[in-house]
């Protein structure tokens, strides 16, 4: 996509955060409301600043969003990260983190070969016994394990 | 038939012996006492005592836990959610406890006050009505009488606004009839160096915040009797104002833990309490060691809401 | 009274010695960790003081802080991630040195930069204390609101050519910093009526995620690439090429370290705020303002003295007064007073000894961090080694670990993800992450500085009047006008050079 294209993504989304966070500031007493009010006013200001620029420079720059990386890759990473961090905080800390760096790790690794995939699994496994060593024992700092 | 009975016996003694072990099984691990503010302030350095006087006492060790936010919601929040097995012991403030839910808003969630269950009083801290050493205010007479003929222009700093502090400021103003434009900090961390370099003119706040200053004057001090570690400041009382105000500061765990998990910290608890050395260091820190029995803090704490309610609801904060 | 033959005693002890190099080690690896940082060290650390002497307590407990801020310009530099919010501003030149292979020198030269400013800090604090302790009186809540906005100025040096993008990351983060219950009035703001909301979006998860996350993403390449993040340059004779560089640009290191106590001693204001505007002012006043971010050694230098020269700063108020200048100086405050120690000018009679070991053993303290870097920036540096992907799943679970165990908080790691999704698209969008990074750090302290100095002005009836009329406040204001005017005059002549 052109660089003009994401600013008015970008411009229009500022718009709708502002908006949103507007109607929230309802019924709170004006001493609450000045500062954050305040703020919303300039965001609406500088985003429709940034709209009418980037409508009279014209197309810019392209722009790739994803970089080098295939679209798929990049989307399977964020989800299975996105999964891993809601299991790992909600279900079982060491289960979660487990999964999630296992087959992030054998997704992405060049070339899946048997050693490649021991490798990973014993990587995961030193991980996480260290964290749970350093953090846990040490420092008395307990995952969530609302399994156990 | 006997052999039934002797059976019958075994099992029995087996099962007596399997509940023993059960109720002596607590506890095993640490026991976590979770702070709802941050390190460093006046509840870590009560609880950071707590830990140390309870080694040798305790069969785990004391593990404190920070989860601040929001002046202590999300700690008591979490607290009034965890599990009730005994291993996670909160450390509570009053007013904040009965306050916050007080003055929540509709639709807005949260603990309530009866989601804690009240497990010791720990200290007390007496608020203190203080000035600057410097100040043209020698006695709470002087000063009462500067801000009823300038009312509104007499800065006081107080901690929070609907907090222990303002609900102080407002018995003043009750009983004085004077009028004080409150300035709200923070934290005590933020009012004390505020009256220090002379920000605001007055302070009406914690005793432990007076006692960690140096070069000012306590005018008047809210307790029934001359407070033991300032007893060059008079009461309240004796200059004609029937103000008491104090916060508590206590320990609770969630409802539903079991009676002998109860009578254990609070038992053991009381044993660190009564520890010469612990209660001088505590008082070296500023607060006053006044251990209550979980029923008492009970107690305590429903007056305290009652007051509260009743302040409140005069000053039209809520209905 | 002072009895040096007892401080010399104290500082020679072995087993001092022994708990002072344990405890920077510790402090190292805190604030190496992205989401640790020197304020947990030193509370994690206290349980273990008790049974030591006070003067040892407050030595180790001193060393962690310094230790820590030493440590977080270590991914900063090589995986662009802060470990500490005061180390952000080293990852503006850290990172680009490091993707260059230079990742040997960066490291050093904040070793280098970090004792340094260290060494400044613990001067100040020996001569200075007095007369620094008057200046930090005359800071109250004006000074807090115009420090603030001064430091916002700040936003179009970081985002040159594009202010208006600046301006809007640092809104966002500023709108951002606004979630949750207001401190003073207890009022929940943009909360949703969500419990998880109300305690506002913490800064350091905020930072793991804006800094972190992106760079993780932009390491996923095409399967098939092994290679490793940067190329790994063996450079000998690097320890000694650095010191030279490094004296060679000293000017820098007086300018971070000066800021560092200055802001240091401030109440409400620490490490954050301080680098920010080191580096500022650093390449206001370098020759060549327009390598920096590019990756050179004074990008690294302003704020990596200024971040130890806060360390003592930060504490002269703190053992003159009892008010800590910033948030670890004020874990330590507490640290004092469970020791018994009472802080005031009374600690430097009556306790001189205690007070004076400490002072002078954080010199030592400082040595030995010069040499537990040099062999921790032979172990760190052997990361940039590791293919890719297996740096990637590290920085991305690290950053998990770190966020959720600052206040055990799943609602930290959320933030942590949301900011990293935003993260990536500012960056993407040619916004950059500094200006949003910024605003969120300081949109607490701004409001509160605004909201108490509206408070009192209209106590003494005159609001404008308040904000305006006091002297720190008006140098304040001054400096931020002319760093305004600077920025316009240079976007002017700029263009107009461009048009010739």
């Amino acid at each position: 996509m052109h660089e003009q294209t994401l600013d008015y993504c970008l411009g229009a989304g500022l718009l709708g955060l502002g908006a949103l966070l507007w109607t929230q500031l309802e019924g709170l007493p004006i001493e609450g409301t000045l500062f954050p009010a305040a703020l919303i006013c300039f965001l609406a200001v500088c985003s429709l600043a940034l709209i009418l620029r980037a409508f009279l420079q014209g197309k810019g720059a392209v722009v790739h969003f994803f970089g080098e990386t295939p679209v798929r890759q990049w989307f399977t990473a964020v989800i299975v990260f996105a999964i891993q961090c809601i299991i790992a905080m909600y279900v079982s800390f060491l289960v979660g983190m487990a999964l999630g760096m296992t087959t992030l790790l054998i997704l992405l690794s060049p070339q899946r070969t048997a050693r490649s995939i021991v490798c990973s699994l014993l990587f995961v496994g030193l991980f996480l016994g260290a964290i749970e060593f350093f953090f846990s024992s040490m420092m008395h700092i307990y995952f969530p394990e609302t399994l156990f | 038939m006997k052999s039934f009975r002797i059976l019958m016996v075994a099992v029995l003694c087996m099962v007596a012996m399997a509940a023993s072990a059960l109720a002596a099984d607590y506890p095993t691990k640490p026991i976590t006492i979770m702070t709802a503010f941050n390190p460093g302030g006046g509840s870590d350095v009560s609880h950071r005592l707590l830990e140390k006087y309870a080694r040798g006492i305790f069969d785990e060790p004391l593990v404190i836990t920070y989860k601040p936010g929001a002046g202590g919601e999300i700690g008591w929040t979490t607290l009034a959610l965890s599990k009730p097995d005994g291993y996670t012991v909160g450390g509570v403030d009053l007013p904040h406890i009965v306050l916050q839910p007080m003055l929540r808003r509709k639709g807005q969630p949260g603990y309530k006050t009866e989601d804690l269950l009240p497990l010791c009083g720990l200290v007390y801290d007496a608020n203190v009505a203080m000035v600057r050493a410097d100040s043209q205010w020698k006695t709470l007479a002087d000063l009462v009488a500067y801000a009823k003929a300038n009312p509104g222009k007499v800065r006081v700093a107080s901690v929070g606004k609907f907090s222990g502090d303002h609900l102080f400021l407002m018995q003043i103003e009750k009983a004085t009839g004077a009028k004080f434009a409150q300035v709200p900090y923070a934290g005590s961390g933020k009012a004390i160096p505020a009256l220090v370099t002379g920000e605001v003119d007055a302070y009406f706040g914690s005793g432990s915040s007076f006692l960690r200053m140096e070069n000012t004057r306590g005018l008047a001090v809210a307790t029934e009797e001359r407070y033991e570690l300032c007893p060059d400041v008079p009461t309240f009382k004796e200059q004609g104002y029937n103000i008491i105000s104090m916060k508590f500061r206590g320990l609770a765990v969630p409802r539903k833990v079991p009676a002998n998990v109860l009578n254990y910290l609070e038992s053991h608890f009381a044993t660190v309490c009564g520890n010469r050395e612990y209660m001088d260091a505590v008082k070296n820190s500023g607060l006053m060691p006044a251990f209550s029995t979980g029923k008492e803090f009970a107690d305590i704490i429903a007056r305290e809401k009652s007051q509260a309610e009743q302040l409140l609801k005069e000053f039209n904060i809520i209905n | 009274m002072l009895d040096f033959g007892v401080i010399l005693s104290n500082l020679s002890d072995p087993l001092t010695l022994l708990l002072m190099m344990g405890s920077a080690s510790f402090g190292i690896i805190m604030g190496a960790i992205p989401g640790l940082s020197g304020t947990l060290g030193i509370a994690l650390l206290l349980p273990f003081t008790f049974s030591v002497e006070p003067h040892q307590a407050l030595l180790m407990l001193g060393s962690v802080y310094c230790g820590s801020e030493y440590g977080g310009s270590i991914p900063a530099i090589l995986i662009n991630t802060p470990g500490t919010a005061a180390a952000l501003c080293t990852t503006f030149d850290g990172h680009p040195m490091a993707l260059r292979g230079e990742a040997q020198k960066a490291l050093l030269t904040a070793l280098i930069a970090s004792i340094f400013g260290g060494l400044f800090g613990v001067a100040a604090l020996l001569f200075l204390s007095g007369p620094l302790a008057d200046v930090s009186m005359s800071f109250g809540a004006a000074e807090q609101f115009w420090l603030c906005v001064f430091a916002l100025t700040i936003i179009a040096s970081l985002s040159s050519g594009n202010i208006l993008k600046g301006l809007l990351g640092a809104l966002l983060g500023l709108l951002l910093s606004c979630v949750g219950m207001d401190p003073v009035t207890g009022m929940p703001r943009f909360t949703f009526n969500t419990m998880e909301l109300m305690g506002g979006i913490n800064v350091v998860p905020a930072l793991i995620g804006l800094f972190a996350i992106p760079l993780a993403l932009m390491l996923l390449r095409a399967a098939g690439a092994t290679s490793a993040m940067a190329p790994y340059v063996k450079m000998p004779n690097v320890v000694w090429n650095t010191l030279r560089d490094f004296c060679k640009r000293i000017w820098v290191a007086g300018v971070g370290g000066v800021v560092g106590v200055i802001v240091g001693i401030m109440p409400g204001a620490g490490g954050n705020i301080a680098t920010f505007v080191a580096y500022n002012e650093a390449k206001r006043f370098s020759k060549h303002p327009e390598k920096f971010g590019t990756g050179i050694m004074e990008g690294i230098m302003a704020p990596e003295v200024c971040n130890n020269a806060v360390v003592g700063g930060a504490q002269i108020p703190m053992l003159t007064l009892g008010i800590p200048g910033s948030a670890p100086a004020a874990v330590m405050l507490g640290a004092l007073m469970t020791h018994g120690l009472k802080p005031g000018f009374n600690l430097f009679t009556e306790q001189a000894n205690i007070v004076y070991t400490y002072s002078i053993g954080l010199i030592l303290s400082n040595i030995m961090i010069l040499f537990l870097g040099l062999f921790f920036v032979r172990v760190f540096v052997q990361a940039l080694k590791i293919p890719a992907h297996y740096l990637l799943v590290s920085i991305m679970t690290m950053g998990v670990v770190g966020a959720y165990s600052i206040n055990s908080s799943a609602m930290d790691v959320l933030s942590m993800l949301g900011c990293g999704i935003i993260g990536y698209i500012l960056i993407k969008g040619k916004f950059g992450v500094a200006p949003m990074a910024l605003g969120l750090i300081l949109g607490s302290t701004l409001e509160e500085g605004f909201k108490l100095s509206l408070h009192l002005g209209q106590a003494e009836g005159d609001v404008v009047g308040y904000f305006f009329s006091r002297p720190a406040s008006l140098v304040l204001i001054g400096l931020t006008l002319l760093s305004t005017g600077y920025s316009v005059w240079k976007e002017i002549s700029a263009r107009k050079s461009a048009k010739e």
